[in-house]
């Protein structure tokens, strides 16, 4: 069909009629405006009213300003980047073995993928914490086979927080790469190997580049959604490694300081969405959400 | 050279079983976890017994937060399914210069931290004067599932090529016929993952539900959350092993679903 | 391979026919005319092809007959009814093959044929006799059951004409139906079309690109090109008297001379030669002038260049010139040559019957090309440039 007839619009031609489409998209956004929009508002208020009740930016100051809160924020940065290359280095070659797979291999690989994907991510963090305790199945290994130091401390410090983290969100990594290497070409492989390359020449020349936007996306999606973690460090880290989504937790549940859960929670969006501006502009918002 | 070149792809194929073994490992020690009989948690059992699934399938705690979040995830994931379908049709169908700007609306509340949604449902709930119900964390809920659901549910539509809907047209059908007897059959199984998925994400939901619980309204991530800080006993690994089961039983549905479309329209199509 | 006079009730002849007129239709869109002004009447039962190149209009043309493009002006009848803004759909009474078929994927072959009846809400018991027939009627019986996925591209083809056919429109529209066909199975679906049409006696309008087909299929073809109409007759009328140099071209095989006409003396000057040639103009076109003079390839002749003695008959008054063989391709049931003409200052296209003769001759001889001036087709240029 030419172009022409594409473009024209036909009284029915997509999925609702036009009017009927209005109405569904006069819905989605009324719900979205009222349950959302509204109460993300609501927040921003909340953060920018000082106790006087006075529009001001000094609680939002006041927040940045405090050491303890500073600290807390760098390491959540500081966790957050760490976990993601961690699940990087460990997921790069396993997901480009696992791009060439076909039929039942690649089929089973996706399965095994896909499950602790989609199981309970306290369920996967609970499993970590009896594994890694002090008299767990792996401390126990550890010392069995006479292991200098062990058992090791593993839990409640920044060591668990970055081994639970980095086994709740490897899948979300293996996934995005996964996607982008099973794009590579194989024929770029075949054509750079018959032109000489060798094969160290040809990941670093060809496979690398083809593979790094996968790459940026698994590392934007994984760091932010590590920044906004709460299950994983909440049960796994100690007093020190707090992160600002327990923080935000404490003051709403603890504390029923909710101006200062709101200031918190206006720096993580204003953190997240520069994270995410920034990635946009670098990827493409439409490889970032296929990503995701 | 191809020596060293297999060598390297054994090793690379070893390398992924270890992956997808250190991945499937921890989920598959559950099991006999959760069939011990002390109440300290071992991953191998001195005794083997089926005490901690008794506990909880007869315990009314447990049994009072499944059926909340089962309330919970299922009003949630019908709320996020449908609101993601028409999401889903305005993002593939719409022309209007405002199309990105609708496409960062629809998956923000998954860009935006979980945490934050959560502060937002907790304040919506408190200004509408639904203070801790099960509405106020279903509504929440659907908002973490709604991104999914629309890109699930989009992809799916983007699959039907618009000259069937012309054909339907053509032929006769009024709008809701097209719906009924066209998109709807075509696009299921995207509505039926979306849906799925969507449940899943309201399911495993914690801070919404930890800030609007109240002592008789406890979703089960928020009893598993308790019970992991406080009581540490295999009745958590029980949970854990039905909860597995569920997501099983999903996976080898839709696989079954799959399987069985792609006998009924195999993709060796002529055009 | 005749389609079988299907037994029962036919689908056949009681279907129902209409004219179908447009008159005027304008279509912007994005800002670039897409029609420019159609006008075109159809008779009822006649069998009308639009052809052209690429977007000419042709699909654009059948999908504001069909009502998927609301024109900007104009008006499109269907019998005595304004369908200009009506809705597509049920209420247009018109049947379409698309051009990849658009059969629903998880429908079987019978499912997609009933649709047009289900969706009317027709009884179980009559939908299945309906489709039993139009099953008949393209030779697919034993097929019902199959989902389209499983089809060749000619069986996809006859479902989607058997669905367009079923509920038995008074229009049936055909975009480009035959475009995902190798050329074999074309040439067999062609004569299957043609007879089918016959038989059913519905109005068709039936978009292609492929002179064959609109030649074959029509009873008169609409040429378009850049959004309207440059000749609408029938395919002898418009292959023999073209009104344009675009007609000339697009359809066979064309030499084109550029001259001007002299209308007492009965012949043209060619422009690049100077040279003056008996020619007549076409009846009935009152212009002179600048023109184009159309050869067709089959209607000039060559012969050595030695045979000084005309070989016709004298009756027939040839004009003969003397020319170079440049190219000579043997085609299998025609010879093809090239020939420079200093005389007219270019060079002809000749298409001959491959005889024992004329095989002989070789690249690089001097022929004489002749040709009756009867066949020489003026088309006036003046206001075209």
């Amino acid at each position: 069909m030419s172009v022409a007839s594409r473009t024209g619009q036909p009284a029915a031609s997509g999925f609702m009629s036009q009017g009927r489409q209005f109405v569904g998209l006069a819905i989605l956004l009324a719900f979205l405006s009222v349950f959302f929009l509204y109460p993300l508002v609501e927040i921003l208020v909340l953060s920018v009213i000082d106790a006087e009740g006075s529009l001001s930016l000094q609680p939002l100051y006041k927040l940045l300003t405090n050491a303890g809160i500073q600290s807390i924020l760098l390491q959540t940065a500081v966790t957050s980047v760490t976990v993601a290359f961690t699940c990087l280095v460990i997921a790069y070659p396993a997901a480009a073995c696992l791009a060439r797979l076909e039929g039942w291999k690649a089929t089973l690989g996706n399965i095994i993928i896909l499950f602790p994907f989609l199981t309970s991510s306290l369920v996967r963090t609970f499993v970590f914490i009896v594994l890694l305790g002090r008299n767990g199945m792996l401390n126990q290994f550890l010392v069995s086979i006479g292991v200098p130091g062990a058992p090791w401390k593993l839990l409640f410090n920044q060591t668990g927080v970055i081994i639970g983290m980095t086994y709740v969100l490897l899948p979300y990594m293996l996934l995005s790469l996964v996607g982008s290497m099973k794009r590579v070409d194989a024929r770029l492989i075949d054509a750079a190997r018959s032109l000489g390359a060798g094969r160290v020449t040809i990941f670093f020349t060809v496979y690398l580049p083809l593979t790094a936007p996968g790459v940026a996306a698994g590392l934007v999606i994984t760091t932010i959604l590590a920044f906004g973690y709460f299950v994983t460090p909440a049960l796994m880290g100690g007093p020190a490694q707090v992160m600002i989504a327990q923080l935000v937790e404490q003051q709403v549940v603890i504390m029923f300081n909710l101006s200062q859960a709101a200031g918190l929670s206006i720096i993580m969006l204003v953190i997240v969405g520069v994270a995410y501006a920034v990635a946009a502009r670098w990827l493409g918002i439409a490889r970032l959400m296929r990503a995701g | 050279m191809s020596e060293r070149k297999d060598l390297g792809r054994a090793a690379q194929s070893a390398y992924l079983v270890v992956v997808l073994f250190l991945l499937i490992f921890p989920l598959l020690v559950l099991i006999p976890m959760s069939l011990g009989s002390s109440t300290t948690i071992a991953a191998i059992p001195q005794q083997w017994s089926l005490r901690w699934y008794d506990e909880v399938l007869g315990s009314p705690e447990w049994r009072s937060a499944f059926g909340w979040s089962m309330l919970t995830a299922t009003a949630a994931s019908i709320i996020s399914t449908s609101m993601g379908y028409l999401g889903a049709a305005a993002m593939v169908r719409s022309k209007s210069r405002l199309q990105p700007l609708l496409q960062i609306l629809i998956l923000s509340p998954m860009m935006v931290p979980a945490v934050v949604v959560a502060l937002a449902t907790y304040l919506l709930s408190t200004s509408l004067g639904l203070d801790g119900g099960w509405v106020a964390i279903s509504i929440g809920q659907s908002l973490l599932g709604l991104p999914v659901a629309a890109l699930v549910i989009a992809a799916s539509l983007r699959g039907i090529d618009e000259t069937l809907l012309r054909a339907a047209v053509s032929l006769g059908a009024r709008d809701r016929q097209v719906f009924l007897t066209v998109v709807l059959p075509m696009a299921l199984h995207g509505i039926l993952s979306a849906f799925g998925l969507s449940f899943l994400i309201a399911f495993d939901e914690v801070l919404i539900a930890i800030f609007l619980t109240t002592p008789s309204l406890q979703t089960l991530p928020v009893r598993i959350y308790q019970a992991v800080t406080y009581e540490l006993t295999p009745a958590v690994a029980v949970v854990s092993v039905l909860l597995m089961a569920i997501v099983c039983a999903g996976m080898i549905i839709g696989g079954l679903y799959n399987w069985a479309m792609k006998r009924m329209v195999p993709a060796t199509s002529q055009s | 391979m005749a389609f079988q006079p299907s037994t029962g009730e036919p689908l056949g002849r009681s279907t129902r026919s209409a004219a179908v007129q447009l008159s005027g239709i304008h279509k912007t869109l994005g800002g670039t005319p897409v029609l420019a002004g159609v006008t075109m009447d159809i008779k009822a039962g006649e069998f009308v092809t639009l052809l052209g190149p690429s977007g000419s209009g042709k699909t654009s043309t059948l999908m504001a007959v069909a009502g998927f493009i609301i024109p900007d002006s104009g008006k499109i009848t269907v019998g005595d009814r304004d369908v200009t803004n009506l809705p597509p759909g049920r209420d247009r009474d018109m049947g379409i093959v698309f051009q990849n078929y658009a059969l629903f994927p998880h429908m079987t072959v019978a499912g997609n044929i009933a649709y047009p009846l289900r969706v009317r809400g027709m009884s179980k018991a009559h939908i299945k006799d309906r489709v039993d027939r139009a099953l008949r009627l393209v030779r697919l019986e034993g097929l019902a059951d199959r989902k389209p996925a499983r089809l060749s591209g000619g069986q996809q083809q006859r479902v989607a004409l058997a669905r367009a056919l079923v509920f038995e429109p008074s229009v049936l529209l055909m975009d480009e139906p035959m475009g995902a066909l190798d050329v074999r199975l074309k040439q067999e679906l062609k004569w299957e079309i043609r007879q089918l049409q016959r038989e059913i006696g519905a109005t068709v309008i039936y978009v292609t690109h492929d002179q064959n087909e609109a030649m074959l299929l029509s009873d008169r073809v609409a040429l378009m090109q850049d959004g309207r109409i440059e000749q609408y007759a029938s395919p002898e009328e418009i292959y023999r008297r073209p009104t344009s140099i675009f007609a000339a071209r697009f359809l066979g095989d064309s030499n084109l001379i550029a001259g001007q006409f002299d209308e007492s003396a009965g012949c043209m000057t060619v422009a690049a030669s100077g040279k003056v040639i008996p020619a007549a103009w076409p009846s009935g076109s009152p212009c002179h002038g600048r023109c184009m003079a159309l050869l067709r390839p089959e209607h000039a002749r060559i012969s050595a260049a030695t045979e000084l003695t005309t070989p016709h008959s004298p009756a027939q008054d040839l004009t003969t010139m003397g020319a170079v063989l440049e190219e000579a391709v043997f085609m299998g049931q025609s010879m093809r040559y090239r020939v420079h003409v200093p005389d007219l200052g270019c060079a002809l296209d000749v298409q001959q019957v491959a005889g024992a003769g004329t095989t002989a001759l070789s690249p690089g001889r001097q022929v004489n090309v002749s040709w009756d001036p009867r066949d020489l087709h003026l088309i006036t240029t003046e206001t075209a440039s």
